[in-house]
């Protein structure tokens, strides 16, 4: 990644006009940068209507009842709300419940993925491992939440396949065809499964390009004292790679935090709240329920969660999983 | 591999490719479907069945070739706009030094940590009521353009920085300006890491359809993720016709990953990095 080059010494920099010392006034000095504003203002002048002032937007209204066009200061009163809503407490165990399963999972099929790839005695299949499970990625994610919503129809895929393969009393609901998202007991279960075997192409790069750079007298090393395949993995390439896997936890878990697109096109949240999470009751409370306060308010709550998690990505495992590179 | 039994490679070779089908399995099924009339998907729901029925991918082109014409407007006016700012912007701050550089500069970065969820909801009432903009691609197009910008310059003002100083040196010694640097000098030599950023900034923008979904509520300016979205639910055509659109919207990046094999990997790699 980009970040890794080196801070350039500002004191190197020449500024707007050569020659020019330091002592000269403040006002001077800005004067004479006039260009140099001017080729940055259409970029703030952007940022300030489109990405400041939402922001500003967002965190002032989280405190106010506010309908889209008028708005009053209310306090707290929102997040009391929050805490009283049963949709949004579903929708925060449903979060957890999530959390668990897609952490689970990124932790261990890409990363056993990408060791086997890695592990391939031929060059060329790895080269072409690599890119067929690189091939989803094209795919917009758009389509692939509704190939797996038909999927899941009553009279989608999974239950033609449970029929082909003998298992005709699994597709059936009593006397109807199962419906894999209408029912509370299925459908959470559903969304998790939606994705299945969750080799996650991106992830599975990035734990492959953390097992290219490890050196190779480790790996002969470990080779000579006559590890196996398990001890390897576990003494020289995990430790190796820490740095990529807590990369990827921090990711996982922003992305079921903030995510809610697939659901909102999957279920909606429900049937009932069965699938409902903290984005899509903003999505539904800014959009159709016009309680923009109380969206704001969520979106509030989610940025900060959201916020812890980038500054400890920042501070501590950024620099770690970049050595790799 | 040095002792590795041939039962060991086999069966590695042998799980591996189990879950690359797996993971293909419902694109094939996709395009499984996309071949299929409706009297044959009564035969089989999922498997191939013959003859092939070419003509769901006419018919579905007459469904989506509009909301396709929409999203390519939209991509080439945001990676343009995202392009040409992002790199002035990242030159001028890793270039030069002026009187709020540091601060300026702290301002865009800072907008990296704040996820889209947060602004979500106030920028649809920005665009929408306060604007005007509801229905119309510009109302995507200028979040676009500041949204892209962010990370943009944050990458290419890195690279800006790693190019040697003796270079400009030279250049200004011959009187060459900002502008004249940037465009002569700067912008040849940066060419594989603006590819990068434009292909993550192509991507993002055929594919979003949360903020579409918000803003483009009439069918004639819809985007293509959400004129999919949107398929069934107003036109009902046959399940084949509906694979074909998938298909269809599918190609585009199809193509750009063939051309651009390499490129592509990293442009995802590092979008999916920015967290």
């Amino acid at each position: 990644m980009a970040s890794t080059y080196a801070e350039a010494p500002s004191a190197r920099l020449p500024r707007a006009r050569a020659g020019e010392k330091r002592a000269l006034p403040l006002w001077q000095r800005v004067w004479r940068a006039r260009g140099l504003y001017l080729l940055i203002v259409p970029t703030f002048g952007l940022l300030l209507v489109f990405s400041y002032y939402p922001v500003g937007s967002a965190l002032y209204h989280a405190f106010t009842i506010w309908d889209g066009n008028y708005s009053r200061f209310v306090g707290l009163l929102q997040f009391q709300r929050m805490l009283a809503d049963p949709y949004f407490i579903a929708s925060v165990i449903n979060m957890v419940r999530l959390l668990i399963f897609h952490v689970g999972v990124n932790l261990t099929v890409p990363l056993v993925t990408a060791v086997l790839v890695f592990h391939l005695p031929s060059d060329r299949a790895q080269y072409w491992y690599r890119v067929l499970f690189t091939l989803p990625l094209v795919v917009p994610g758009v389509v692939t939440v509704l190939l797996w919503r038909w999927m899941y129809d009553p009279y989608g895929g999974i239950n033609a396949l449970l029929k082909a393969v003998g298992l005709a009393s699994l597709a059936m609901d009593g006397l109807q065809p199962r419906s894999w998202l209408g029912s509370t007991s299925t459908a959470l279960y559903a969304i998790m499964f939606a994705g299945f075997p969750w080799v996650g192409s991106i992830n599975m790069l990035i734990y492959l390009a953390g097992l290219q750079a490890i050196p190779n007298e480790l790996l002969d090393a470990a080779a000579v004292d006559g590890a196996t395949g398990v001890q390897r993995f576990w003494r020289v390439e995990v430790p190796m790679i820490l740095g990529q896997i807590r990369l990827i936890l921090i990711m996982v878990i922003i992305d079921v935090i903030r995510g809610f697109g697939n659901i909102l096109i999957m279920t909606d949240g429900g049937p009932g709240h069965a699938t409902m999470v903290p984005g899509l009751v903003l999505f539904r409370a800014g959009t159709r329920e016009s309680r923009l306060g109380y969206a704001s308010a969520i979106g509030l709550v989610l940025f900060v969660v959201i916020l812890i998690l980038t500054v400890i990505n920042m501070r501590f495992l950024r620099p770690l999983a970049e050595e790799g590179k | 591999m040095v002792g590795r039994s041939r039962f060991a490679v086999l069966s590695s070779y042998g799980v591996v490719t189990l879950l690359l089908l797996l993971t293909m399995f419902p694109f094939g099924i996709m395009i499984s479907r996309s071949f299929k009339s409706l009297y044959q998907t009564g035969i089989s729901q999922i498997f191939p069945t013959l003859p092939l029925h070419y003509g769901n991918y006419v018919i579905a082109w007459n469904y989506i070739a509009r909301y396709i014409a929409n999203s390519v407007i939209l991509v080439v006016l945001t990676l343009v706009g995202v392009l040409v700012m992002s790199s002035i912007t990242a030159y001028v701050f890793a270039r030069y030094d002026f009187p709020g550089r540091r601060f300026l500069f702290m301002a865009i970065i800072s907008l990296l940590m704040v996820p889209g969820i947060l602004v979500l909801i106030p920028l649809f009432v920005l665009i929408s009521r306060d604007l005007g903009l509801k229905d119309s691609l510009l109302g995507l197009l200028f979040p676009y353009w500041a949204g892209g910008q962010v990370f943009a310059i944050f990458v290419l003002h890195s690279f800006f920085q790693t190019l040697p100083e003796e270079m400009f040196e030279a250049a200004r010694l011959d009187g060459a300006g900002h502008v004249r640097i940037y465009w002569n000098l700067v912008l040849p030599l940066s060419g594989p890491i603006l590819s990068v950023v434009a292909i993550l900034q192509i991507i993002s923008t055929w594919n979003d359809y949360i903020l579409p979904l918000l803003i483009l509520t009439r069918d004639s300016v819809r985007t293509v993720a959400i004129g999919l979205i949107f398929l069934r639910d107003t036109k009902f055509p046959q399940p084949g016709v509906e694979m074909a659109a998938y298909v269809i919207a599918s190609i585009p990046m199809f193509l750009l990953f063939l051309a651009t094999m390499r490129t592509f990997i990293s442009g995802i790699m590092s979008g999916a990095i920015k967290i």
